[in-house]
């Protein structure tokens, strides 16, 4: 099922914080959102996932418009997982995957046995089904963050948002959970958006890009045309190392110390002088 | 069978309110058979129609062990219920000055209507205490959620700081009432500010019955929403929870608890502060199981609670309050020391 953001705009209190941005999720593809802090990447996916209201612009799901899906009908095909998540009482991981059927089961009752294998699976899918009985306290920072995901894919959801999920999480974690998104989308035709800091595991792991800056589309499209050197260097406001990698054939993106940066600058000044004034540093020449 | 495996939920359910009844109809029977006259109730039980035993024993002892059952119920669901709301183990009707609201309103109002003979009795006309009661419970629950929602979030420090200025200030306007009553009520009225068990007559009783049965009632049908609060109020929206009426229902249902308790019992603390926590201990994190727990525990506890005030300085009859804020007391400094200790950690 596809989502869509129509020309978004959004604000918290009286600041805009969104201006006419565009977002398709498309099934079986990861669409990446990257920005530098406080570009509006948080606030994006909190529209696009119905928990935040748009001042103008419409999401679609499916081609429904998501402000007249019933709540708990938006619940069973849309995941979402936060940053991080604060449980108030000590909770097993199967009772935290178990929170994802509440869209499904109404009034006082308890869950049927539909319930208890669609919790089953989604704690089998994310490889936790050994944990099942531990408290989530007594768990790592990455087994607690597949146990939020597994709680979001106990919803059956047909799109997934992610916001930032991997931030906390150590390299091998970060991988861990990423693959298994990406995995998500490519065997279970998911549509994903995942916020990403981090622009290398952007580059590796995404099939479209979003980068925002303050608030507006900066670039879009296929990593490879996002994430180039003069684009990033703007929107992220320093100096960078932005290069194709031997391994992936990816672009590597690097940013650079202080002294690395005034190298940089004194270089292509030179380069400036010695060709009449050819252009700006390429991070790729660097 | 594993405890958490959602098949067994409703056979554990069953179970719960089994152990619940029976625990409860113990202590009601241990409550009955103790008292400081030294009846024996067995005796007293066949004892003539009209003999002072039975007199004891169904005139005196069983109203007030049966208001002490329903007090603590209604106490032990309403602070399971706050506790989830608010996703602070800190919280319960007394600390959050909603019990102080209630009994404000009830005392003033039992006051005014009588007032016009001179503050001769506490007691108030018909439902006019209860109805009160309740008002004053859904107003100051309307200030703790100002006051949640002016600071952002219920953080424990605007919690604590909201329930203590509440209630210094009911005791207060209590205790200034207390000056112009009658002396003869001056008794009285300490017992609605520390929290007494107090037999008001058979439609007291019978209202604290009825609000309990109907707070349980609404709250049941909100435990699922409470536990996707567990993950925050975010992350229970995108569970397809309707958050702000789930908050409407929880704080309905507290006030009726609350205006069933008060009436009977003035403010007694600390009893759904101690009760929730101490099944979930035993049943886990599921509201549906906590908050019928809560209500058997809250009962067990205050019947208890209630006997060995009556007992433990005869023939001073000790106001209940006493003996839960001994209990409760430290057991809200360790609280308090523990969310101290664990603060910000993601979990």
């Amino acid at each position: 099922m596809r989502l869509e953001g129509l020309a978004i705009d959004a604000a918290w209190g009286r600041a805009q914080v969104l201006h006419e941005v565009t977002a398709t999720i498309e099934p079986g593809a990861v669409l990446g959102i990257i920005g530098p802090n406080g570009s509006g990447k948080s606030t994006l996916v909190r529209v696009l996932a119905g928990l935040k209201r748009p001042l103008r612009g419409e999401v679609r799901l499916g081609g429904t418009s998501l402000a007249l899906v019933n709540r708990r009908v938006r619940a069973r095909q849309l995941g979402f997982v936060a940053q991080e998540t604060q449980l108030a009482f000590p909770m097993t991981v199967r009772e935290l995957v178990l929170l994802g059927r509440t869209p499904y089961t109404a009034g006082p009752g308890f869950e049927g046995p539909g319930d208890a294998r669609a919790v089953a699976a989604a704690l089998e899918r994310v490889d936790l089904t050994r944990y099942a009985e531990r408290f989530c306290d007594r768990i790592s920072g990455g087994e607690r963050q597949r146990a939020v995901l597994a709680r979001a894919l106990a919803q059956e959801p047909r799109v997934l948002l992610l916001d930032e999920p991997v931030s906390f999480l150590d390299l091998r974690h970060s991988v861990l959970f990423l693959d298994l998104v990406r995995d998500l989308a490519r065997d279970e035709g998911l549509a994903v958006a995942v916020v990403l800091h981090d622009l290398n595991l952007a580059a590796m792991y995404c099939d479209q890009l979003l980068l925002l800056a303050q608030g507006r589309v900066a670039a879009a499209g296929r990593p490879a045309d996002v994430l180039r050197y003069e684009t990033l260097r703007t929107v992220y406001g320093t100096d960078l190392y932005v290069a194709p990698n031997d391994v992936t054939g990816q672009v590597v993106v690097l940013p650079l110390a202080r002294e690395h940066r005034q190298q940089l600058a004194a270089s292509s000044l030179r380069a400036r002088d010695d060709d009449g004034g050819g252009g700006g540093g390429s991070g790729a020449d660097y | 069978m594993n405890p958490a495996a959602p098949r067994a939920l409703g056979r554990r359910w069953l179970e719960l309110n089994l152990l619940g009844a029976l625990l409860t109809l113990g202590a009601l029977a241990a409550a009955l058979a103790i008292g400081p006259s030294g009846i024996n109730p067995v005796l007293a039980m066949v004892a003539p129609e009209g003999s002072p035993e039975r007199a004891i024993l169904f005139g005196a002892r069983l109203p007030r062990v049966l208001v002490a059952a329903l007090v603590g119920g209604a106490l032990g669901t309403g602070g399971a219920a706050l506790q989830a709301l608010l996703r602070n183990p800190l919280a319960c009707p007394h600390v959050l000055g909603i019990s102080g609201g209630a009994a404000l309103l009830a005392v003033v109002v039992a006051g005014l209507s009588t007032g016009a003979l001179g503050w001769v009795t506490l007691a108030g006309p018909g439902l006019l205490v209860p109805a009160a009661a309740f008002v004053g419970a859904l107003a100051s629950a309307a200030l703790v959620q100002g006051i949640a929602r002016a600071t952002g979030r219920a953080t424990p420090q605007t919690l604590l700081l909201s329930g203590v200025v509440f209630n210094a200030f009911s005791a207060a306007a209590i205790t200034l009432i207390s000056a112009v009553v009658e002396p003869t009520q001056v008794q009285n009225l300490l017992g609605w500010v520390v929290g007494a068990i107090a037999v008001r007559g058979n439609l007291w009783t019978g209202v604290a019955a009825l609000t309990l049965a109907a707070g349980l009632a609404v709250l049941v049908f909100a435990a699922r929403d409470l536990n996707a609060l567990g993950l925050g109020e975010e992350g229970a929206r995108s569970l397809g929870v309707n958050v702000r009426r789930t908050r409407l229902r929880v704080y309905l249902a507290v006030a009726l608890l609350v205006a069933g308790a008060v009436p009977v019992s003035g403010m007694v603390g600390f009893v759904g502060l101690i009760v929730p926590h101490a099944v979930r201990l035993l049943v886990g994190a599921d509201h549906r199981l906590v908050l019928v727990g809560s209500a058997w525990g809250g009962a067990v506890f205050l019947v208890l609670a209630d006997t060995l005030a009556r007992t433990v300085l005869a023939p001073v009859d000790l106001p209940v309050g006493v003996v839960t804020a001994f209990c409760g007391g430290p057991f809200f400094l360790f609280l308090l020391a523990r969310q101290g200790r664990a603060g910000g950690r993601p979990s």
